[in-house]
């Protein structure tokens, strides 16, 4: 390198040497991660009945942890899978018959813990998740509401 | 060296060379991938292959740039300068992956031609935090391919050596450039500290190797002075047989050798890349500079021929053992009669390490030194792939079923946006929306305008995540039904005045077409899918883990796409009114409800 490219060269990482840190620096400063809203905690309540069923899942199969909780006069089913189903429009259903056509949307499931209010006067019946998307039953687990266990 | 141009003149060294050179970058890549794909399951290939090379790219970068200062530092990584341009070439072609890659999935299939979109889908350039990152890539691409279109010595041996280094030492502006290209970018998206303090510790790294050997090289350009015309240099005995000393006279410097019992003084300047001759040696004769084995005779300054390289020569005399030397120099390949040391001792045998990359077998000591950058190059560079994945944040459960087309049935309504109402089994009267688009970045306002309000039969590609879904329409997909049923009953029902904190996002992209499809790195992309007509949605993440969707229109349901691209992309509080329509959640609001939180 000639002597007028090693005054450049100099000169660049003295600037280098003050600017990239300080962009670096603001950089680390300017995060744009995603916002929170904090949520609320769920409601406690007597754990009625508690399972788990395997579903079908895009990976494979995936474990849904299944409970029926009472909070004050009201029965909630809380479904919480191990991991996303990744299945299109997962519908929940609450079937008390062998027909689904008579059973009851509960709602859909997405990600994460969901709970559903049941009626108060139920009966015990089945979970049944139902992929409308792709048309299919993913799984389905009997749900019993008489007593503790 | 060679007198006429080939492509690449090889050599068992560059063979070598670039062999090893492709190995660590095949090991880079390969242990990226394949943790991408174990660590993070949800990853898309285009994903995984966009951050492989483009890491890649920049971890290339740092080893090439820390080189040039290294073998300022310990001239026993002077081969690792030899094929240097290979490495430079490769990164370019890395990085050329990168870039491709990224344009066509964030920029492409749009009504803007994506090399214009770089520069003006997002255009918050007045913002540090906001400022688009991509035409800084695009800009740092510019001036790596200009190097390396010119690396061949063609180029060099054309535009003369001063020229073509001035040309690229542009690559430290591409490096800037490239700096804040992921400062701005990746690092405005993954909030992980390891990821920032890998970034740091390079660019500190480099910038530190830089500054140490551009200041012990300034202390070798303080000019001697002259007395009565000459310069007093040193004692022959401070030369080393066959070596040189380096003084810097007048305006540039000269390299003082001493072989054969004699002292000859040239121009420390290689006509080749301007290397430092001084730092080369006398072999089978000729001066050999230490970068590329450019050759020059001693007397005459000139390459021996067949080749026709030329460099200044300089007059020198000895008072006693004293080295004294004229700093005008002579015209390039002057022939000067060489200093004779009286009493001359005969020349011990040769241990004097010396290599460059045409020889056939380089000396021990020297290729331990390069063998040992090599493979802490390549183990860093693989610590640095397997960090960055680890630390790269958890893509979520979101699908584009590409390749599979299935057919749905429903109700289709084209506002607020293009929906189908797919009917639920079991209970009457409960029904699905599923948000219905175009390929590319298009809405589906245009293909559906005809069917509003009918029973149709579609054909496209699911979308979905959580619990929303879309249809990705083919080309002519839609066919009316004809034994339509009565419409579905989903009014519109008043709702409530809510305040919402989240992100604004374009649906398509959000809900699984692209991995991740949201924040910084996603923003120019969102926009143009907004811009295209796909339905703006606003994005609640909750700290359970749980993320709720909001389908934004105007005050009175109209389409807000164009109002919101400003605040696309970025952490947003929303003042609205919540309405309901089945399951569809709408959040109607206008621009002044908006404000960047």
């Amino acid at each position: 390198m000639i002597r007028s490219l090693r005054a450049k060269h100099r000169l660049w990482w003295i600037f280098s040497a003050i600017a990239l840190p300080l962009l670096l620096f603001f950089a680390t400063q300017t995060d744009q991660g995603p916002v929170y809203t904090v949520s609320s905690s769920p409601e406690l309540g007597r754990v009625l009945f508690s399972t788990q069923f395997e579903a079908q899942a895009s990976g494979g199969i995936a474990t849904v942890g299944v409970k029926a909780v009472q909070r004050t006069s009201k029965i909630y089913l809380e479904l919480d899978p191990s991991e996303p189903l990744k299945k299109p429009d997962t519908l929940v259903y609450w079937q008390t018959d062998d027909r689904l056509e008579n059973a009851r949307l509960l709602g859909t499931l997405g990600g994460n813990t969901r709970d559903f209010p049941l009626s108060n006067s139920q009966q015990s019946g089945t979970v049944v998740l139902y992929s409308l998307g792709h048309q299919k039953v993913l799984g389905q687990v009997p749900v019993d509401l008489r007593g503790d266990r | 060296m060679s007198i006429s141009y080939t492509s690449v003149g090889w050599n068992p060294q560059k063979k070598w060379y670039d062999l090893t050179m492709l190995a660590g970058i095949l090991a880079y890549l390969a242990v990226f991938m394949i943790l991408s794909f174990v660590l993070h399951p949800n990853i898309t290939a285009e994903t995984a292959m966009i951050r492989g090379f483009g890491t890649g790219a920049l971890v290339l970068l740092h080893v090439i740039l820390a080189i040039g200062p290294l073998c300022r530092l310990d001239t026993r990584f002077l081969p690792l300068l030899f094929n240097r341009r290979h490495m430079g070439v490769t990164m370019f072609v890395l990085g050329l992956a990168h870039a491709v890659l990224a344009t066509i999935q964030f920029h492409g299939f749009s009504d803007m031609n994506p090399l214009v979109s770089i520069f003006v889908s997002n255009a918050d350039y007045g913002s540090l935090g906001g400022f688009p990152f991509q035409p800084l890539g695009f800009f740092a691409l510019v001036i790596l391919f200009a190097m390396a279109a010119t690396s061949h010595d063609f180029w060099l041996a054309n535009l003369s050596a001063p020229v073509w280094k001035a040309l690229h030492m542009g690559v430290y502006l591409a490096y800037a450039l490239l700096i804040g290209h992921v400062a701005l970018g990746v690092m405005q998206a993954e909030t992980s500290p390891l990821i920032a303090a890998l970034v740091i510790a390079g660019c500190l790294s480099i910038i530190l190797l830089h500054l140490i050997a551009g200041f012990r090289e300034s202390a070798t350009d303080k000019a001697l002075a002259p007395t009565d015309g000459m310069v007093a240099l040193c004692s022959v005995n401070e030369i080393k047989e066959n070596r040189a000393r380096i003084f810097t006279v007048a305006e540039e410097r000269i390299a003082v050798f001493k072989y054969d019992g004699k002292i000859s003084a040239v121009s420390n300047v290689c006509k080749h890349q301007n290397g430092p001759l001084g730092e080369g040696k006398v072999v089978d004769g000729c001066i050999t500079c230490p970068w590329h084995g450019y050759t020059y005779q001693p007397n005459d300054g000139a390459s021996p021929p067949p080749f026709k390289e030329k460099i200044p020569t300089f007059n020198v005399h000895l008072e006693g053992n004293r080295i004294w030397v004229d700093p005008k120099p002579n015209p390039p390949g002057t022939s000067t009669e060489p200093a004779v040391i009286a009493n001359a001792q005969p020349a011990k045998v040769d241990d004097d390490p010396f290599y460059v990359g045409y020889f056939p077998k380089g000396p021990t000591s020297i290729m331990a030194r390069t063998r040992l950058f090599f493979i802490a190059a390549i183990g860093l560079s693989v610590l640095t792939a397997v960090i960055f994945v680890v630390a790269m944040q958890p893509f979520p459960a979101a699908v584009f079923e590409f390749g599979t087309v299935r057919e749905v049935e429903g109700y289709l309504r084209t506002t607020p946006y293009p929906h189908l109402l797919v009917e639920r089994p079991g209970e009457e009267g409960t029904w699905s929306p599923y948000y219905l688009v175009n390929q590319g970045k298009y809405g589906a306002n245009e293909a559906t305008a005809s069917f509003a309000n009918q029973w149709v039969s579609l054909k496209g590609t699911l979308i979905y995540r959580d619990d929303q879904t879309m249809v990705e329409l083919l080309p002519d997909g839609i066919t009316a039904l004809t034994n339509p049923k009565p419409a579905p009953d989903t009014q519109i029902h008043q709702g409530e005045s809510v305040t919402i904190q989240g992100e604004i996002v374009d649906s398509k992209c959000f809900l699984g077409v692209m991995n991740p499809g949201d924040l910084k790195v996603h923003k120019a992309c969102a926009i143009r899918c907004i811009e295209g007509g796909i339905p703006p949605i606003l994005v609640q993440r909750l700290t359970n883990g749980d993320t709720r969707y909001y389908l934004l229109t105007g005050p009175n349901g109209q389409s807000i796409n164009k109002e919101v691209i400003p605040f696309v992309a970025e952490a947003v509080e929303i003042k609205g009114t919540l309405r309901k329509s089945g399951d569809l959640i709408i959040l109607e609001t206008a621009p002044a409800m908006i404000q960047r939180i």
